[in-house]
């Protein structure tokens, strides 16, 4: 009977694997892995990296919004469910290793998959989905009390306000009054972007020829930061803006503001640059004759916090770069660079801009 | 008696032969000397080859929309070219040839006496050259759409008189003399340099049917920026490039401030060529004004007509001049350096109505007047 001495000698090679195995205790990190500090170093601070993300002015955690808040309280229902759920079908493994193997009755063994397999995660879902419904026509249902239109560009925000006085253009920085519901009139001129502000509500696609809608309303002052969320190009990771809630009063005063045509020259010199450099094809200056479209409107630029559509702070230094090669800060920004700018005229077109109140 | 063909046998057949042909090669046995002909096999064989050829190349093309092959203006633009570039080798109306191009092989066709090829083919052959034969390709990279005009003037040549070839090649502003036989390197007759220029751009500077631009009123600094990238070969023009290269510095400087001092009085709203687009002007004035955020153009006017900006004037030019160049334009940088790289993403996302509507708006006399008003 050879081929049983075979298959004996066979099934012995594994069970005496196994016993070298379960000599090592099995939750001891590997050999290898405990030696190298290095990887250990990294996995911590990439964990670390991983929950410094769950606070701040990125988080959906935060609550600024009220859409916000109602998604924060759908991610704890489901995280607790789920958590249910999870130690449910673990206890059930376990028992099912630990029992002894014993026949069943067939039509009791079809009942538990059809009930735990079929019945359970079909109800479980639907009440998902019509929980996610009710919400989604909460972010997106009422009467808004204010409108701003924002179009996602290759790769910045136009963000238009309009006002009895006539229309604000700015961009990658949205002023929202606190308490107030306002609805996001998104599009797009090129291709596919995605509005996120996570601390204050949902995410929405912004599609180039469609406008869809995202209502907000921020019960939390501050800045919160936004990025789009759809990858868009080249520069899609440095495709971010902010979102600056402020108190109803402080709001009206910053929109009159923004309405009324630029603040006299801080730099003679510097509007003469402006105008004859010909940023003025694509940039408006309301008052001054530059009316270009193209880019973003620079009548209230030293009103904003950051340039390069949120990820540099509006320095004079940032600005001098940006200007000379946008390219180097930006790879794939569409502005073209103005090396050949005089030290003597950078200095005055930097006066002129930063003085842009 | 049976050949059998084996490895053996194919291995040492093409060995002989590579050794026969590189024999053949060194030891050089066929006479390349340009005063023996061709054995006429050999000749046939060649110059049906290149006919050929350009058949197959030329499969189905046909000049652009914008390009009317029976517009006078492109046939003066292509006799004028003809004159500088190519009579020389292949004459021109009562003019015969030098006798030292006579003594090239192949011979360079003398074409007032040739039945013209398709249009599409003297297009092909005048950009691209032909290799062996001493046929130059255009000097212009890129700029195919110029040899539309000598494709165009070559169309019509073997029934052109000598009177209308002088009229169309000279322009109605020099007559110069009648000449017997064309001196060798030179042009078919005495032109000045300042006859050079001013038989395209006019001697009032205001251009000829929008075919060369106008000069007068642009300041001497574009000029003279513009003939040394000519020189240069930074802007490409199989038509201005051969004209700019021989003149000294001093020359340049020269015409580029007499043309600049030239009053700017272009005709007002100048009769559009049957073949290019109708345009809006209110739309041209738009985008020349505002730019358009959609599709990321720059406003024309943030840099042309700009007191101190470089960018030339471009309000009272001509449309087919602005459409040719916008078109170029919309492919890329035309000149070295960072305006030009403005330019060109200013212009990138053009569409061809766009283009119809800004010639339409820059060629009336609205955007010369509010141009006018700003450039002193």
């Amino acid at each position: 009977m050879r081929f049983h001495a075979e298959v004996s000698a066979q099934g012995g090679g594994p069970r005496r694997d196994l016993g070298v195995v379960s000599e090592r205790k099995p939750w001891a990190a590997p050999a290898a892995f405990r030696q190298n500090r290095l990887r250990r170093i990294a996995a911590f601070s990439i964990c670390a990296l991983l929950l410094g993300g769950c606070e701040g002015a990125h988080s959906m955690l935060e609550g600024a919004g009220t859409g916000a808040a109602a998604v924060e309280r759908l991610f704890w229902v489901m995280l607790a469910a789920a958590a249910v759920i999870w130690a449910g079908i673990m206890a059930l493994a376990f028992h099912a290793a630990r029992i002894k193997a014993q026949p069943e009755r067939e039509d009791t063994a079809e009942k538990f998959v059809l009930l735990g397999g079929v019945v359970f995660p079909t109800v479980t879902l639907i009440a998902l989905l019509i929980a996610g419904m009710l919400l989604l026509r909460g972010m997106i249902g009422g009467e808004p009390d204010l409108h701003v239109a924002v179009e996602g560009e290759q790769w910045w925000w136009r963000v238009d306000y309009r006002t009895p006085d006539g229309d604000v253009s700015t961009a990658n920085e949205i002023r929202l009054p606190l308490g107030q519901t306002v609805e996001l009139s998104l599009t797009s001129t090129d291709v596919i972007h995605s509005f996120w502000a996570p601390a204050l509500g949902g995410k929405m696609d912004m599609i180039p020829g469609r406008t869809t809608t995202l209502k907000l309303t921020p019960v939390e002052a501050g800045r919160w930061g936004g990025v789009c969320a759809e990858f868009c190009g080249t520069a899609h990771a440095q495709m971010r803006f902010e979102i600056v809630v402020l108190p109803p009063e402080e709001f009206e005063t910053w929109l009159a503001a923004e309405a009324r045509p630029a603040a006299p020259a801080a730099s003679a010199d510097g509007q003469q640059v402006f105008l004859t450099a010909g940023c003025g094809a694509c940039h408006a200056v309301r008052g001054t004759g530059a009316a270009g479209t193209a880019g973003p409107d620079l009548t209230h630029l030293a009103a904003r916090a950051t340039i390069a559509s949120g990820i540099l702070p509006l320095t004079r230094e940032q600005l001098r770069a940006w200007i000379d090669d946008p390219d180097a800060v930006k790879p794939g920004a569409l502005m073209p660079a103005f090396p050949d700018l005089a030290p003597a005229q950078m200095e005055a077109l930097l006066d002129y801009l930063t003085g842009l109140t | 008696m049976i050949l059998r063909v084996t490895w053996r046998r194919a291995v040492a057949a093409l060995g002989a032969l590579l050794v026969a042909a590189f024999a053949f090669w060194w030891v050089a046995p066929y006479d390349i000397s340009a005063r023996v002909p061709h054995w006429r096999i050999f000749g046939e064989a060649l110059h049906g080859y290149m006919n050929n050829a350009v058949r197959l190349r030329t499969l189905g093309v046909r000049p652009p929309p914008q390009v009317d092959l029976d517009d006078p203006a492109l046939l003066r633009l292509g006799a004028s070219h003809f004159l500088t570039g190519c009579a020389t080798c292949h004459g021109a109306p009562g003019v015969e040839r030098n006798p030292i191009v006579q003594m090239m092989n192949p011979e360079a066709p003398y074409l007032p006496d040739v039945q013209p090829r398709r249009p599409a083919a003297l297009h092909w052959i005048t950009y691209n050259g032909i290799k062996y034969t001493g046929m130059p390709g255009w000097t212009g990279e890129g700029r195919e759409d110029e040899a539309w005009a000598v494709a165009a003037f070559l169309a019509k040549l073997p029934e052109m008189t000598e009177e209308t070839f002088r009229a169309l090649a000279f322009g109605s502003t020099l007559a110069p003399a009648p000449v017997s036989a064309i001196p060798f390197g030179q042009h078919s007759g005495a032109l000045t340099t300042f006859g050079g220029c001013v038989r395209c751009h006019g001697s009032d500077g205001l251009g000829r049917d929008g075919t060369a631009p106008q000069l007068a009123g642009q300041t001497a600094a574009y000029l003279r920026r513009a003939l040394g990238n000519y020189a240069g070969n930074h802007r490409q023009s199989g038509i201005m490039e051969p004209m700019a290269a021989p003149l000294t510095d001093s020359q340049r400087d020269k015409l580029a401030v007499y043309f600049a001092a030239l009053p700017f009085a272009p005709p007002p709203d100048p009769p559009r060529p049957a073949a290019l687009a109708q345009g809006d002007a209110a739309q041209g004035e738009r985008l020349a004004r505002q730019g358009d955020p959609a599709r990321n153009i720059g406003a024309c006017l943030g840099c042309h007509g700009q007191p101190g900006n470089p960018a030339p004037r471009i309000a009272g030019q001509h449309p087919r001049f602005l459409a040719d160049w916008l078109r170029l334009w919309r492919t890329g940088p035309q000149a070295p350096g960072p305006h030009a790289e403005r330019m060109a993403a200013a212009v990138r996302m053009l569409s061809d109505q766009d283009i119809a509507d800004l010639t339409t708006y820059f060629a009336g006399s609205d955007s010369t007047a509010a141009t006018v008003a700003r450039v002193p």
